[in-house]
């Protein structure tokens, strides 16, 4: 399921959780899970733009897209690499 | 039914040192675990932090039938693999203390998220009870779900509850004392990993069999390696000896894609789960917010939408702000001209000029642009807050994509519509050194708050009812350019290479005034502020480029220096005049106007607008827009360009792409506007 999930982001382009859900035939919520289980796995990397003072001087800072509730993750370009931690001597 | 004592945190390794009947209540953030803890042991349970941990621990006794039950409240963890420090302890604690007892705290109204946990716990050695929290909630949604259903498809205790109010506390009580009595029958139905990992599972397992310490479960750990979790793997290097160790290392190796078989696996003993369970899903799925997206965010309508708003955003500009504006233009500026020259009728020339010319001139204009950015900041803050800007920002990431852009590209560009220089600095997210210098380099092309008021206030005095077609016309024209630069440069630089990108998207809401009040007036000041600094001293110097030598604004400096690229600007229908405008809005894009203002102000009779309006005509004015809108980038945009790149040879490129573009767009919209006899 969660590899459909991520063989549907790489097809799609941009894409939101809502659209990923219809498509696939799944629950919004379990979508959401998933692909915050693939940012922890490191499949996707979430994006924040304004944590520094880049935003201060723009007059939509305050209301402004990253700065609001709206999640970003963008799909990173290669798999994450072998499994974390075991080869670290 | 139960009551509750404070107890002593035994801050030791052994957080339970004299065998008194453990429950551990585990859960995921925000299931009402706490609430749970908060009526089982009421207010009074003793909190501390888990032994080296700055995370807090709490338990509390509870009293149930003349039995004492010590419960632990676990850290909030969303699974039981070490990326935290608070799934390390949860783990930790229930494999090292060996609970009698598991209770997990799962919301019926996020039921498949909340089992992701479940499908860990029910692989650990120790009894499970799932509190099925938040019924309620889940009826509220048009959720139904069979708890025996769950539970036998569980094959582990479900017991329904609304801890919130109490409902199903007892039932769970009883259900504790019958499982550790041993009355309870638990078969837990296990996720198991996919079915081509299966294999190598087995070997894994293989290579640490016998050498796993006491207690952790072997197949547990296998996994666990299979998952690259640190801890676990830091473990097994300090145990294994080196043929096996180096045997496993290349079984991993050779299977770094196992994490994602493992919760494949996981989700879909969840979709069996939920499958099972639920009999009747969310209700309402098709929400408001769905029906406005099929339109917002579809990828050919949405653009078509966004293109809409953006006429709209005009046509509201022009309605209301124009009219205060030419009123403020032509009345209280000219008054004020007018005042100045009356009490400086004495004074000397060139104190009339810096007064009336310069600083009302300059400053005075500027001024006169408020209305039209109090407009413009509440149509757009109000567009932020009811939600529809982030899919304005979805909709042209997927124009990027059809076009070829890459689409990590697409938030700098976005941000760009706000103020370039946080645009420039957004282009950090993207990792690849191309992508982002393709991305700088056509982000100032993305049409700014300050050059969209910039022809917000000339396009009515060029081309009165026609001015919101014109701007709206514009705005299009600087998108269509940024795409076609962006499509050219990335087949250079990037090859083609496309990227995937998700947002999740925030619930249309009803606008808060508050919020948007308080935008347009912090930046209303900040504009104010701005008008009375930078601009004004920038409007003097001008003012004094324009007077001096002689006092005769065409044979002044300004003038002198405004000549030197007359030539230019007279391809595009320009003179000198003009030419030097846009020359200045290099400083701050607003200057274009300050600029107009200190040298066409010698005419009280008329505002600057009216004044420009009758001097040019509107094939020049479209000129003039067009080159101003895809103009080289203001001088705070090339300082953060050339801080980003870290090279003046990428910041003259971006320069020199820029006049380049913008001198060919003047000139071919000013002949093909003289084409058609404008």
């Amino acid at each position: 399921m969660i590899e459909t999930l991520l063989e549907e982001i790489r097809t799609s382009g941009t894409t939101s959780p809502a659209a990923l859900a219809s498509r696939l035939k799944l629950s919004p919520g379990l979508v959401q899970a998933m692909l915050e289980d693939l940012e922890r796995m490191g499949y996707l990397q979430r994006v924040d733009t304004c944590s520094d003072d880049a935003c201060t001087g723009c007059p939509f800072g305050d209301v402004c897209l990253p700065g609001g509730d709206t999640k970003l993750w963008v799909l990173k370009p290669a798999r994450p690499g072998q499994p974390r931690g075991f080869s670290d001597k | 039914m139960s009551s509750c004592h404070p107890t002593q945190v035994k801050h030791t390794h052994s957080m339970i040192s004299d065998r008194q009947t453990t429950i551990a209540l585990a859960g995921q953030p925000n299931m009402g675990k706490s609430t749970l803890f908060n009526l089982l042991t009421g207010l009074n349970q003793h909190v501390g932090n888990w032994p080296g941990k700055t995370v807090e621990y709490r338990e509390g006794v509870c009293h149930y039938q003349g039995h004492d039950y010590l419960l632990v409240d676990l850290p909030g963890t969303y699974s039981l693999t070490a990326n935290s420090p608070e799934e390390v302890i949860a783990r930790e604690f229930i494999l090292h203390e060996q609970p009698d007892l598991v209770i997990a705290v799962v919301s019926a109204a996020n039921l498949e998220r909340s089992l992701y946990l479940v499908s860990e716990l029910v692989c650990l050695p120790v009894p499970l009870i799932i509190a099925l929290n938040m019924m309620d909630v889940a009826e509220g949604e048009g959720i139904r779900l069979e708890p025996e259903v769950l539970e036998t498809a569980l094959g582990v205790p479900v017991v329904a509850m609304v801890a919130s109010r109490a409902i199903g506390a007892r039932a769970l009580l009883e259900k504790v004392e019958e499982c550790l009595s041993g009355g309870c029958s638990s078969t837990p139905s296990r996720p198991e990993i996919r079915q081509d990992h299966r294999e190598v599972l087995e070997e894994v397992t293989a290579q640490i069999q016998g050498y796993v310490p006491t207690p952790y479960p072997t197949d547990w750990i296998a996994m666990k390696l299979l998952e690259g979790d640190a801890e676990v793997s830091a473990m097994m290097r300090g145990v294994l000896p080196p043929q096996n160790l180096s045997a496993l290392e290349a079984q991993l190796e050779s299977h770094d894609d196992a994490m994602l078989a493992i919760a494949s696996g996981r989700y879909d003993w969840i979709g069996r789960m939920m499958r099972a369970a639920v009999t009747h899903p969310r209700l309402g799925q098709i929400s408001i917010t769905d029906r406005l997206d099929r339109w917002a965010t579809h990828p050919r309508l949405g653009l078509i939408v966004l293109a809409g708003i953006l006429g709209l955003v005009f046509w509201l500009t022009f309605t209301l702000g124009a009219p205060v504006q030419e009123w403020l233009d032509t009345h209280i500026v000219s008054w004020l001209s007018g005042l100045a020259a009356a009490v400086l009728s004495g004074a000397p020339a060139w104190l009339n000029g810096l007064v009336i010319d310069g600083v009302i001139g300059g400053v005075g204009a500027i001024l006169t642009f408020l209305p039209i950015m109090v407009i413009f900041f509440l149509a757009f803050g109000l567009l932020e807050d009811v939600g529809y800007m982030a899919r304005a920002a979805f909709v042209m990431d997927n124009f990027m994509h059809m076009m070829g852009l890459h689409g990590k590209s697409f938030l700098p560009l976005f941000l760009g519509f706000g103020c370039n220089v946080p645009a420039v600095m957004g282009t950090r997210v993207i990792d690849s050194t191309p992508g982002r210098l393709l991305t700088i380099l056509i982000t100032p092309f993305v049409p700014c708050a300050a050059r969209m008021g910039v022809v917000a206030f000339l396009a009515p005095a060029f081309f009165g009812p026609q001015a919101v077609l014109a701007s709206w016309g514009l705005i299009l024209l600087s998108l269509a350019v940024l795409v076609i630069s962006g499509v050219a440069l990335n087949l250079v630089l990037f090859k083609g290479e496309q990227s995937a990108f998700i947002m999740e998207m925030p619930l249309y809401h009803l606008p808060n005034a508050r919020t948007i009040g308080l935008l347009v007036w912090h930046r209303a000041l900040s504009f104010i502020k701005k008008a009375g600094t930078i601009i004004l001293v920038f409007s003097v110097a001008v003012w004094a480029l324009s007077y001096f030598p002689n006092g005769d604004l065409h044979t002044s400096f300004l003038a002198r220096f405004g000549k030197l690229f007359e030539p230019v600007g007279a391809w595009m229908g320009m003179d000198w005049q003009l030419t030097v405008a846009l020359l200045t809005s290099f400083l701050a894009k607003e200057n274009a106007i300050a600029t107009l203002g200190v040298m066409f102000s010698s005419n009280a009779d008329a505002g600057l607008a009216q004044t420009i309006a009758s001097l040019y005509s509107p094939a020049t004015g479209l000129a003039f827009l067009t080159v101003s809108i895809l103009f080289i980038p203001c001088a705070a945009t090339v300082a953060v360009i050339r801080q980003e790149t870290g090279s003046w040879r990428w910041t003259l490129l971006n320069i020199g792409l820029m006049l380049a573009v913008s001198i060919v767009a003047g000139i071919l919209v000013y002949h093909l506007a003289v084409g058609l006899g404008l």
